[in-house]
């Protein structure tokens, strides 16, 4: 398990540095699938830091700016030393690692965002909903990435999951049952 | 009274609009008691006191509960003890590749824990997965191995143990109290009845993220009349 995570970190760093929007897309997708099948908050993380970095790459006010590589480089760098610290089962040095790239991604939010802000906030909540979409429940999916239970609910609501649902039992049976027991 | 445990989907449903308002025509008519853990409650209210975006929602649930159509319960040893029970037996339900699925949290297991403790039989649960898991757990496995495409398993010995937790159960979401309180009067209490209105507050709390398919909604106003 801990060779997908860094296998994950690996791709991760490579496809920044290369400002590869499909891979980055690709490595959320495959990390928070990993995230739900191992139940691992690490994993989940790394899925919420490469969706976060496709979005950063799809906002050109962000990547052209003169300060873009230079605060690269260094959210690069911790993440180098995350995958050391995930190599040596060092849970602590890891999140710590990788905290470090979550400042730099909320400076980089707060100073070089135009309208759209959160967007590490709004990352959670993306991959807490493809949690969603896998089968976990809002509390696990949101317990997993750490995203607002009430902001994910919210997000699903707007989403077409649950039109994709097999309906075993619909609103009236469900309402004639609710009548029967209360009348009980 | 009937009391119905409420989990904090359907709180966060009811209380994204006036629907929970409505709650409370359908608790007097009805003769029914909301009843949420201690835990869902700070969750709910407490915690999102703090945060502009979500307080006016805070500020409904907690004047439901000081209008005592809602009751908070203490989360007792007892319910502590049921909730890590049902946390792992829900843990071992399901394996994909031989890892074994935690589908649901915590928080969860403490409102199916409520629900043995106050030997309520009714759950008010805007969620999917828990629901899924309680009513239909071979289909949880069947919709597992689509979303992941590879074998999951089920735990036979564990689903029993979980079954027996929830042989009597029903499940419930927020749109069936809707389609209830229109149907007994207490929904025109809060909007002016119309087929139109139902409707609306229907979709609000499909928006708001209960689990159901915009054409159940549709399906069933097709038998109500305008």
């Amino acid at each position: 398990m801990g060779s997908v995570l860094v296998n994950l970190l690996n791709s991760l760093t490579s496809s920044i540095r290369d400002g590869d929007t499909r891979d980055l897309k690709n490595i959320a997708n495959d990390a928070i699938k990993e995230a739900t099948l191992n139940n691992d908050p690490k994993l989940a993380k790394t899925a919420v830091l490469a969706y976060t970095f496709y979005k950063f790459y799809s906002k050109e006010h962000i990547i052209k700016n003169d300060r873009w590589p230079k605060v690269r480089e260094i959210m690069v760098a911790s993440l180098e030393k995350s995958i050391q610290s995930a190599m040596n089962n060092k849970d602590e040095d890891f999140n710590k690692n990788i905290q470090s790239v979550v400042k730099e991604i909320k400076i980089i939010d707060d100073r070089l965002s135009n309208y759209a802000r959160n967007i590490y906030e709004k990352a959670k909540i993306k991959q807490a909903s493809t949690a969603y979409a896998l089968g976990m429940s809002i509390g696990q999916s949101a317990e997993l990435t750490g995203a607002d239970p009430k902001q994910l609910q919210l997000y699903i609501g707007a989403t077409k999951i649950h039109d994709e649902q097999k309906i075993k039992k619909g609103l009236n049976d469900r309402l004639n049952s609710l009548k029967e027991l209360l009348k009980e | 009274m009937k009391k119905i445990v409420v989990d904090s989907s359907s709180l966060i449903t009811m209380s994204s609009s006036c629907i929970l308002k409505m709650m409370k025509h359908l608790a007097e008519k009805e003769n029914i008691k909301f009843m949420i853990p201690e835990s869902v409650y700070y969750e709910s209210v407490e915690r999102p006191l703090k945060i502009k975006r979500f307080e006016l929602n805070a500020v409904r649930i907690r004047s439901a509960v000081q209008s005592g159509y809602m009751e908070t319960v203490k989360t007792t040893p007892h319910i502590k003890k049921t909730m890590n029970e049902l946390s792992t037996v829900t843990a071992n339900i399901c394996s994909a590749n031989g890892k074994k699925l935690r589908l649901i949290n915590l928080g969860e297991a403490e409102t199916l824990a409520l629900m043995k403790e106050i030997d309520s039989r009714i759950l008010l649960i805007d969620e999917r997965t828990t629901r899924m898991l309680i009513e239909e757990p071979e289909n949880v496995m069947s919709f597992l191995e689509r979303r992941h495409k590879c074998k999951v398993t089920l735990n036979k010995g564990e689903m029993s143990n979980f079954r027996n937790f929830f042989n009597e159960i029903r499940v419930i979401r927020s749109v069936e109290l809707i389609a209830l309180a229109y149907e007994d009067g207490a929904f025109e209490q809060e909007i002016p009845k119309s087929k139109q209105a139902l409707e609306a507050a229907l979709f609000a709390a499909k928006y708001a993220g209960c689990s159901v398919s915009g054409s159940e909604i549709k399906e069933f106003l097709r038998g109500v009349k305008n």
